[in-house]
């Protein structure tokens, strides 16, 4: 135990009423139809076009993860967060079994690393993650500098700040978004 | 003579090269790169990194833009399908709130409760919601955990039944977070171990065991394990982030904040608070909002800066009283009497001690009526009253003996010869630190102090 440590922080953890208390009120109306009919279109396109997957596969898969998050239905308060990246991860275990399958059958010793694209992918999907994670000025910040190419300096003046405050909070934000690639 | 010390480029210099940003980097720093095998790997994973942003962006607008397909002969049948199950979904979220109003009271029959319902997969879910709803786990966390255990038990009676492995994981996660909550941490740990194996066992997704490693996480900053504790809530917090749910990577950051600040580690704690606090709402977390701004507040005290511990313990006061957090409007005056301490307000500090000390009475805190009035009792020694400070110890030994503390070293050795020096050597403060710390489920190496 470190010199000074202070043992009787509080347990963090609970997000209701203590007993006696009213009990809190969830958002537990979800709009069925709604999530139904924006995202499954499009979880399959996008099954089909970036993971090889077929039509019937991305239909199976997407209603796997429709049905498994009813199972956890109030932990999960951004439903279609949670079913996109329920999605992915499905397809990503779906391209891995693919290559395991691949290296099997052309009797390879480890399938060619990434030569599908789905490291890409994966790296994607880790720095969508890593975006929630960062404050909405910094995200808009990381996505202006790389997507739009603004200059440092036509970021400062943006943000209101100098040179020197956005290329400590872009080199903040690149440490932080660093850790979130896949090893 | 001296070692010279190799000073690598910054990320943001690195990241502008990565980018083909020449302009944006300075000039050291290309030629760096070209002689530094370290900077040369990080500006390639930074390159992975850009990359990856653009690949990211491309994918969202991609999918806000895909176009609609015609449907396939089994669409309809599959939205069907789905529309049903949440029809049912709908159904036991409504029983599982029955079912918390039933589960509170004391005098219900949970085995019977559980018997009723395990058989139908209607009212498996019912069971279900009713364990993940966070209003009845951690509002009556004894009972979430009685009714979880009963779940364990009457599942253990139907083996063969392949459907239960969800419910008992969630059923195993909610009897860790009782066990913590009254500092059964080895039970604690145990069962959020045997969460994570019933999950694995039921096949469950990467959400579902970054949960069982927030649990477990949690139960190891009470054991001291930070290191571990820190790289699971990291991990979770990822993948709580990957599937979009703030109000979870609130609470694993929360989580990290409390393990870095009792590994001493103040000013990365407030940092970590903070992030907590943007990602939960203080409605619908009011209780780890509360939570936070109050251990975020002890983190400013200790740093000493007591004007902003003081702004956040009103604000933790103010939300603990909004939500009718009563535990927590609690601990918060029990913080601001500390405050006051550590500022050397010692008669302040005296009367709220005494007056927190009535509360405790009042809502029959046992263990908190002695921790309140060992502060009290430590205040009158260091204002110079000792003849009161050894009669209100002699009144502490009295509460001591019906709690759990009797038997404390620190308390015990106190106790066995109250003497007026002993604030002097630290000995009362260092019996509080003691105390505290068993509270919380610590047990604290002691070494008998050398007494005047």
């Amino acid at each position: 135990m470190a010199a000074g440590a202070s043992q009787n922080d509080i347990s963090f953890g609970s997000d209701g009423p203590l007993d006696g208390a009213a009990p809190g009120t969830f958002p537990d109306t979800w709009d069925w139809e709604g999530l139904d009919g924006h995202l499954r279109p499009r979880l399959v396109t996008v099954g089909i076009r970036r993971f090889g997957c077929t039509a019937e596969e991305a239909e199976d898969l997407v209603q796997d993860v429709f049905e498994a998050v009813l199972v956890k239905r109030p932990r999960v308060r951004n439903a279609e967060g949670y079913l996109v990246s329920a999605f992915f991860n499905r397809c990503f275990d779906r391209v891995e079994q693919r290559a395991r399958q691949m290296t099997l059958e052309l009797g390879l010793e480890t399938a060619p690393a990434g030569a599908d694209g789905s490291e890409r992918l994966l790296n994607a999907f880790h720095v969508r993650g890593a975006f929630r994670r960062l404050t909405p000025v910094c995200r808009q910040l990381i996505r202006s500098y790389c997507l739009m190419r603004v200059s440092l300096a036509e970021a400062a003046a943006n943000s209101g700040c100098t040179v020197p405050a956005v290329w400590k909070r872009i080199n903040q934000c690149i440490k932080r978004m660093r850790t979130c690639l896949a090893p | 003579m001296p070692r010279a010390v190799k000073v690598h480029s910054a990320e943001a210099d690195l990241f502008a090269l990565a980018l083909g940003r020449e302009a944006d980097a300075p000039s050291e720093t290309r030629g760096h790169v070209a002689t530094c095998a370290t900077c040369a790997r990080r500006e390639r994973e930074l390159a992975a990194l850009a990359d990856a942003v653009t690949l990211e962006n491309e994918l969202s607008e991609e999918f806000e833009a895909a176009p609609p397909r015609p449907p396939s002969p089994r669409a309809g049948e599959r939205r069907e399908r789905f529309l049903a199950l949440a029809f049912r979904s709908d159904a036991a979220l409504a029983e599982a709130d029955a079912l918390i109003e039933d589960a509170r009271d004391d005098g219900t029959d949970l085995d019977a409760l559980v018997g009723s319902r395990i058989g139908t997969p209607g009212g498996r879910l019912a069971l279900l919601y009713t364990l993940q709803r966070s209003n009845f786990t951690s509002g009556v966390p004894q009972r979430a955990r009685a009714l979880a255990s009963a779940i364990v038990k009457a599942a253990g009676r139907r083996a063969d039944d392949p459907g239960l492995g969800a419910l008992v994981a969630e059923a195993r996660a909610i009897e860790s977070h009782g066990f913590l909550s009254i500092g059964r941490l080895s039970e604690a740990r145990e069962s959020a171990r045997a969460a994570r194996r019933a999950h694995a066992d039921a096949g469950s997704d990467a959400f579902s065991h970054a949960l069982c490693d927030y649990f477990e996480a949690s139960v190891m900053c009470f054991q001291g394990e930070f290191g571990p504790a820190e790289r699971l809530l990291r991990g979770a917090a990822r993948v709580f982030a990957e599937h979009a749910q703030d109000h979870w990577v609130g609470r694993a950051e929360g989580m990290l904040a409390s393990a870095l600040s009792q590994k001493g580690d103040k000013r990365r704690a407030l940092a970590a608070y903070d992030a907590a606090l943007e990602r939960l709402d203080p409605e619908q977390d009011a209780n780890a909002v509360a939570t936070c701004l109050l251990n975020r507040s002890r983190c400013l005290g200790a740093l000493g800066r007591f004007e902003a511990a003081q702004q956040g313990f009103a604000q933790a006061l103010q939300a603990a009283r909004r939500h009718h957090l009563d535990a927590l409007v609690f601990g918060v005056r029990q913080n601001l009497a500390e405050l006051d301490m550590l500022r050397g307000d010692l008669e302040r500090a005296l009367a709220s001690f005494r007056a927190v000390a009535e509360d405790a009475d009042r809502l029959g805190l046992e263990e908190d009526q002695v921790v309140t009035r060992l502060a009290a009792a430590e205040c009158l020694g260091r204002l110079g009253r000792s003849d009161e400070m050894i009669a209100a110890l002699r009144a502490i030994g009295r509460l001591v003996a019906v709690t759990d503390l009797r038997g404390n070293p620190a308390w015990t050795e106190l106790a066995s010869r109250l003497d007026p020096g002993d604030v002097d050597v630290g000995l009362v403060s260092e019996v509080r630190r003691h105390v505290d710390a068993a509270l919380s489920g610590f047990t604290l190496p002691f070494r008998a102090a050398k007494r005047a």
